[in-house]
Formats: C-alpha cells, structure tokens, sequence
C-alpha cells in the first residue's frame, strides 16, 4: 500500500464508494486521524434550505466532509417578510445578506450556475468552472414558474411588464415601483395560482400589505385577489378578519377565479367568463421544482415535483442525490416555505452525515413550522405544525393536538417574527 | 437439488440487506437532530441573536418546567410554544431540555 491518504482520498472522491471506506478503515491497524477527509458533498442552491444544509453538513461532518455551495446569486435574498417591501415598512437591502460568515464556518461558496448534474458519474456541470465531482449531492433549487400554464406570459418582455416577485429581489423591487406609480383609485389584482405552491399564506399577506400601502397613500384604490381555489390557502380567519375589519371596502377575495390567460399590454386578466383590467397586475404563475431537478431527472411526481425518502430526502428517483425545500413533493400538510426547507435540511443534513461516517440514520425524526405573515406595519400572526414520521405511511405527518394558530394580530408577535428572522439567517448563514 | 441450493443464497441474500448500521441512534444523537428543529427560531445550538430566547446553557430543570408548562397550558403567556410543546412527549422534551443545558451560552 504505497497510496498515501491524500491520494487516497482523491481515489475515494473519484470513486464516490463510501461504503469502501469504511470497510478498509475498518481494517486499518491504526486508527484513521480525526480530521481525514470523507468525502465531498454539493449543496445546489444558496437559499434556506441549501445553505442550512450546507451549514449544518459541515458542523456535524466535524470538518470531515468537505462541503461545496453553488449558488448563482452573490447575496441572499429573504423572501419572508419581502411583502413588507411592496407596503413599504422594509428596504429590500434589510432582506439582504451575503455569504461571508458561511465561508467563515469553512463552506466552500461558488457563484456559479449548475447546468448539468451526471447522477451516473456523479459530477456537476458549471457554466464558468470545470466539472466538480461529489460523493453526495443535495439538490435545492426552490420552484421555477410553468409559463406555458399562463397564455400571454410567454415572452420576457410580457415576463417584465406582468410581474410575480415570487422569488424576491428585482421583482419585489419593480412591483413596489409599479404599485407607487399606480394612480389614486387604482386596480391592484393578485393571481393566485392553485396550491400546491410556494408559501401557501403568502399571496394573502401580499393583500393586506399592498392593501396597507394604499390605506395610507391610495385610499381610493383596491386590492382584488384573484384565488384559483376555491377558498383562502392558509390563515383564512385570521386574513378574512383583515379585509373585513381595518381593509374593509379596501380588499375584495375573489375565489375560484382561475386564470385562463393574460393581455400583458392591457394588463387583464382573463378568466372563465369574464376578464378583470387592472392598473397593477401581479400574476404568480404555477409552479414545479426549479429547472436543474428537471435536467437531472429528479422531477417524478406529477411532473412537477421531486419526491423524496422522508427519512433522509434522498431522491426516490436517484440514489446519491438529496433534493430538500419546495422543490420536493410536500408531505402531507406540510406548506412549501423557507423554515420547511430549513428544517428538511437538518434532516438531510444529519442522514448525509449519518450515512458518510457508516452512523445510523434518525428514524424518528421531528421537525416544525413556525410560519409569521404581517398584517400591517407591525402586527402579526402566526400558523405552527409539529410533523413526525410515521413508519406505516412512510412520510412525515402532522401531529394531531398540536399547532395552530394566533388568536388575533398583534405587535408582540411581530417583535418575535424579527426575531424569528435574525435567527433562522443565522442559523442558515452563519 | 437446485431448491436446496437456492436456499443459502436467499439467506445469504437477505443478511447482506440486513447487514449495514443495524443499531438505532442513541437519545443523545437523536435530541441533537430533534434540537436542530427549534434551532430556526431559537438560533444555532439554542444560541439566539434576536427576541426569540436564547436556550443554550439554561438549568435543564427550569427548561423541563418550562416545556412542561407549555404543554399543559399552565403558562397562558405563550403565543408559539404552547403549540409546538403538545407535539412532544415527555420524554422528548426531556432530551431536548438536555441538550441545550449543555451547550455553552
């Protein structure tokens, strides 16, 4: 045996067997150094499931394994909370974060685009650097909109006019210029796809803060939510209180008003039998898992969603391959949002590392929801879940008796929902 | 003959599945993953940076009390806990109370 260990480990990355590593250290007459490395894993996706993933591999790897982070964008933007920017009570640079203190925690950050991922070889493609081969990969590219589903919405100048700022950053930006360019008595409309879809209480927080804005600077104007189901996703006693009480005569809810296709230019929405012009038209086209779970054939759920093994988010369509966040199929009552995604990342994050150092896995774990929406400026409500596996039905349940919701709005738990948020960015970004 | 030599290696078969980690994770490794949960709000390793309370190197004895009046609705104050507590046992809370008893503040 004349390989030394760095050699070694580079065979062993090449090579992707752990399960080999484990046997020859096994064999090994002396025991192997604490800080060996075992193996690589590629976090896809800088947001809050991957870069919670990519944080807490590195932790519990106790710098054993190497983790890389590819994400495109240079800063992280929250979406939580990124609807307080379109009422005007946040700056969207408060929503803003890098990924130094991620660096600092010893996660190797590359702003890169993955265009490729080879299940079989287990490598990635980049648009800017060579290939990178890993021995596990975690896959969490968030949601990608299904344009074809919005006749109208096909071109990127159609895109740029008719906006979704359902991914935040330039989006929420420019429909906060469109909504303070609308005039006095002006028409904002929300289209509301039908769920499943990223943050099933987000298009109605989206209401109450558009419809904040206008309260104190439009009074004249309205809010219209154009729901594609036939009743309020998420929170609907909390939100019809709402528009009833300090945004009454101000927000209309319109179900079942499922979108057939959109004049760009008139700003219309048209649906089944009827068609609504609007001064601010926001369109939040259905979703699937983002583009890459596509190209790596991740996607085998009603061809839009990644299912999973709940026990580890290991893809059920390739082995080596975790997919987390609202890219996976939701277990049942289980909302896609960020602290989901944060919370399948330390489920995947532990069986990665349970898996790599020849550990068993958590068969039991648990993991929770605490979900705020802002009502106006500063009050809050909140829906929480506490979700279990359950090893007959193979998928993370509810707990029966626990969760629920705010009894009403309020400022004290709006000071914990910015509590909430420097938390969780720190918990995933260092 | 074939079904007698068919036998072994089914059984062969079916102990090479079985083989790899059969032992179930220890309470202390799983009250670090069920901690990782309450991490979100409560910052890593129940070190907060916010409004939300901080839980590392807290008295396990007051964390086990103060669980336990959450769950049982004794603490009328909450406006979170009371609901995420009633999705654990006892047990459970105990080792998670554990857990961040040891982590240093």
């Amino acid at each position: 045996m004349s390989i030394d260990r760095r050699e070694f480990v580079k065979l062993l990355g090449a090579s992707g067997t752990l399960a080999g590593v484990s046997a020859l250290t096994g064999c090994a007459t002396e025991p192997a150094a604490p800080a060996a490395p075992i193996g690589r894993v590629i976090v896809i996706g800088g947001g809050y499931g991957g870069a919670t993933a990519a944080r807490y591999i590195r932790a519990w790897g106790g710098g054993r394994i190497q983790v890389f982070l590819i994400e495109r964008n240079r800063q992280f933007v929250s979406c939580p909370f990124s609807n307080r920017v379109l009422g005007g009570s946040m700056k969207i640079e408060e929503l803003t974060l890098g990924y130094d203190k991620l660096r600092a925690l010893g996660v190797q950050v590359i702003h890169d685009e993955v265009t490729a991922i080879d299940v079989v070889k287990k490598r990635v493609r980049l648009k800017r650097i060579e290939d990178l081969p890993y021995d596990r990969l975690v896959a969490a590219p968030g949601i990608d909109f299904m344009y074809d589903q919005v006749p109208g919405l096909g071109t990127p100048e159609d895109q740029g006019q008719i906006l979704h700022a359902w991914k935040a950053g330039e989006q929420t930006v420019a429909l906060r210029k469109q909504l303070e360019a609308m005039p006095d008595g002006g028409v904002y409309a929300l289209c509301v796809p039908k769920s499943p879809y990223r943050c099933p209480p987000g298009p109605y927080e989206r209401a109450c803060q558009v419809a904040y804005y206008v309260k104190n600077n439009k009074p004249r104007s309205k809010v219209l939510i154009l729901d594609a189901n036939d009743d309020v996703q998420s929170k609907k006693g909390l939100f019809m209180a709402a528009w009833n009480g300090m945004y009454k005569g101000i927000v209309e809810y319109r179900p079942n008003s499922e979108l057939e296709g959109v004049d760009a230019k008139a700003k219309t929405a048209r649906l089944l039998g009827s068609s609504v012009k609007a001064d601010v038209l926001n369109v939040v086209p259905p979703q699937r898992a983002g583009d890459i779970a596509r190209q790596a054939g991740l996607i085998n759920v009603n061809q839009r969603w990644c299912g999973v093994d709940y026990l580890t988010f290991e893809s059920t369509a390739h082995k080596g391959v975790h997919v987390i966040g609202d890219a996976t199929l939701s277990a049942p009552a289980m909302p896609k949002s960020g602290h989901m995604a944060n919370q399948h990342a330390k489920i995947c994050a532990g069986a990665i590392v349970a898996m790599m150092t020849g550990r068993p896995v958590n068969e039991e774990p648990i993991i929770a929801n605490t979900c705020y929406s802002w009502i106006d400026n500063r009050e809050v409500v909140h829906v929480a879940s506490v979700h279990v596996f359950d090893k007959a039905q193979k998928t993370l349940v509810p707990v029966k008796g626990a969760g629920g919701l705010s009894p009403a709005p309020s400022v004290k738990e709006g000071v914990l929902a910015m509590g909430w948020a420097e938390n969780i960015w720190s918990d995933a970004l260092g | 003959m074939k079904l007698k030599r068919g036998v072994p290696v089914a059984a062969l078969l079916m102990f090479a599945a079985a083989a790899p980690p059969a032992a179930a994770q220890s309470m202390e490794e799983r009250a670090k993953s069920w901690a990782a949960s309450c991490a979100a709000c409560h910052g890593f390793e129940g070190r907060s940076v916010g409004e939300v309370p901080a839980l590392a190197g807290k008295s396990k004895t007051d964390l086990v009390r103060a669980l336990q009046e959450f769950k049982s609705g004794a603490n009328k104050t909450a406006t979170v806990m009371h609901q995420h507590a009633k999705g654990y046992t006892d047990e459970q809370l105990e080792a998670l109370a554990d857990f961040f008893s040891k982590q240093k503040r």
